[in-house]
């Protein structure tokens, strides 16, 4: 009991007039919450209905907390007569109290709260700030857009709260985005990283190819076990589903595992190429000669040493594997026999262009049986486009210009494959420097190696 | 026997309500843990007495639960919108009733009673055209002709998938 009218008298103290009252009140449930809403809240929650929250005095805000604090060191130093004093003056504020809510929920009665529209029909675009913003980091990216052209409110919302919206969403997402948001950071503005949607859309984009690619790949390493399992077994229809049963099950396990390995890959080969793009295009504006290759090669090897030092160990040997099998795999389907290495040209192309993940997936496509022969020419023709834009690069990169043994080496985690690669490529192109920084530019060069 | 508690809801009306399922509310648990024992009704002056009840009834449901296996397990594993059973029929309620659900949940600092709350609101948004959206939330639509073009054009990437 007298722990209450304790907690009343030292509120009452501040509050002397039944308009304050309701101020701290409000400021008791302001800061409940903000200490609610989740992290990725931006430090000042601003209703978008700014007309809602006039009286909001900021230097009261921390009282509710420092009046908690006090309460007992009061309580402890009381004698008969102050608590004589605090019966009387709690009954006082309790009158004062009483008052303020009447006085208050007349007031909610006229203008309406920022809980109830006064039409009592419109709940969602009334929820606080940050209520929303909980609400919007379970819905999906394109629920987002469609919020967006719902109204203005959200879409002012909405452009204003993009990154704690968006880095929500990705903690949040299934699959899990975490690993890939690490690999390949949001973009800056004003040297601040900020996950935007479009980010979000592109992070999304590479875990789609990734998935995919690792689908196929997955696909072509266990579909020939069953395809023998099953010419060695009399083919009955009840073994013949159970099979292709335990042939899905197989596919999805090395699939699940093939997806975040495949990020790396995709980690290493856009951003290596992109950061020897830069260096390049350094050297070139500082050094008037064409750089040797020597010393390409050296940079190259430090590009990509920079790059796999940042991974944890636990990533390097199974990607370095998923590298291998990736490779492997490709160059046995586009030449199936022997000598394997007849077309390594068009697959250092493929590993060499902005999207290699990408254009691994369509190779997949254009590659079935059923496929159309329109893939098949539309992929022909790419990659005809892509070895002419890569040209200069992949030469370099895998060894092709008829270079130094150090460059034999500088093949990363293709390492062997490399070797191979090294005596079919084709050496009479002439050698044209013209380094592209490309579409992404340098600022995501520089991003990365941040 | 359980120690209960008093609540007092915005319109006056009193509920009783065992200590341990009031304490689902980190902020009467807060102010149970700074005053002591109460005699007194504990004023809830943000939630009326049918929020109040709902609320209470769903902490009474969820009392036994343990906070860290309900956060990291299954937010791991399951879909980000996924909603138990009991939940789901508990939230099956007017919209009125679902964001009071909500406002007092926050206020209250019941944070899995507002997820949630939260997850059911996302779950009527999800895969709906904004026109739905509006329908469903009954909201104005206040772009002009050409600023909602705009918006889709700005968004146009999105659609590319």
């Amino acid at each position: 009991m007298v722990a209450i009218i304790g907690s009343h008298l030292s509120l009452g103290s501040v509050a002397s007039s039944p308009r304050l009252i309701r101020v701290v009140s409000l400021q008791l449930s302001n800061s409940a919450t903000q200490q609610l809403s989740n992290s990725a809240t931006p430090p000042q929650p601003t209703s978008i209905f700014s007309a809602h929250k006039e009286h909001r005095p900021s230097p009261l805000s921390r009282l509710p907390s420092k009046l908690h604090q006090r309460t007992p060191h009061h309580l402890m130093f009381l004698n008969e007569r102050q608590s004589a004093m605090l019966e009387s003056k709690a009954q006082r504020l309790l009158r004062a109290v009483e008052r303020a809510r009447s006085q208050f929920a007349a007031k909610s009665s006229r203008y309406p709260s920022s809980i109830i529209d006064s039409t009592g029909t419109r709940y969602l675009d009334q929820l606080p700030l940050e209520l929303l913003i909980g609400i919007f980091s379970y819905c999906s990216l394109s629920d987002i857009i469609h919020l967006r052209l719902c109204c203005r409110n959200f879409n002012n919302l909405i452009t204003l709260h993009e990154s704690p919206i968006v880095s929500s969403l990705i903690t949040k997402s299934r699959p899990s985005l975490s690993l890939l948001s690490h690999l390949f950071q949001p973009p800056k503005q004003a040297n601040v990283r900020k996950p935007t949607l479009q980010y979000l859309h592109s992070l999304q984009q590479r875990q789609l190819t990734s998935a995919t690619l690792a689908h196929h790949l997955a696909e072509a390493a266990v579909g020939p076990l069953f395809n023998s399992k099953a010419r060695n077994t009399i083919s009955s229809s009840t073994s013949l589903t159970a099979g292709s049963a335990e042939r899905a099950a197989a596919i999805a396990t090395l699939e699940a595992h093939l997806i975040t390995q495949l990020y790396h890959v995709d980690h290493f080969l856009t951003h290596s190429r992109l950061q020897l793009s830069a260096v390049i295009t350094r050297l070139l504006a500082s050094n008037s000669a064409s750089p040797t290759h020597q010393l390409l090669s050296s940079t190259y090897r430090e590009v990509q040493a920079a790059l796999i030092s940042r991974w944890p160990d636990s990533a390097l040997i199974s990607t370095h594997h998923a590298f291998h099998f990736l490779v492997n795999t490709i160059r046995l389907k586009i030449s199936p026999h022997p000598p394997h290495n007849t077309n390594d040209e068009t697959v250092c192309t493929m590993l060499r262009c902005p999207a290699p993940l990408r254009r691994f997936n369509e190779f997949f496509m254009a590659d079935t049986p059923s496929a159309p022969g329109r893939l098949r020419r539309q992929f022909m023709t790419d990659m005809q486009v892509e070895k002419e834009k890569a040209g200069w690069m992949v030469d370099f990169v895998f060894g092709g210009l008829g270079g130094t043994e150090a460059s034999h080496g500088s093949v990363g985690s293709g390492g062997r494959a490399g070797g191979r690669r090294r005596s079919t490529m084709h050496r009479e192109r002439e050698q044209s420097w013209s380094p592209r920084v490309g579409e992404s530019g340098v600022e995501e060069t520089r991003a990365g190696k941040a | 026997m359980a120690v209960q508690i008093k609540l007092m809801s915005s319109d006056q009306a009193m509920l009783v309500v065992d200590k341990e399922v009031a304490e689902r509310s980190v902020l009467i648990k807060n102010m149970l843990d700074d005053i002591g024992e109460v005699d007194e009704a504990i004023p809830i002056p943000n939630v009326n007495e049918a929020v109040l009840k709902k609320v209470i009834e769903w902490c009474e449901h969820h009392k036994g639960d343990s906070p860290s296996t309900n956060d990291e397990e299954s937010d791991s594993r399951k879909r980000s919108t996924d909603i138990e059973e009991w939940d789901q029929k508990f939230m099956q309620v007017d919209q009125e009733m679902l964001f009071e659900i909500i406002l007092a949940a926050n206020y209250l600092d019941i944070k899995p009673l507002l997820d949630v709350g939260c997850k059911t609101v996302a779950n009527m948004i999800k895969g709906k055209s904004p026109e739905e959206i509006r329908k469903t939330f009954n909201i104005q639509n206040d772009f002009t002709a050409e600023e909602e073009e705009q918006i889709r054009r700005e968004n146009e990437w999105a659609e590319d998938r």
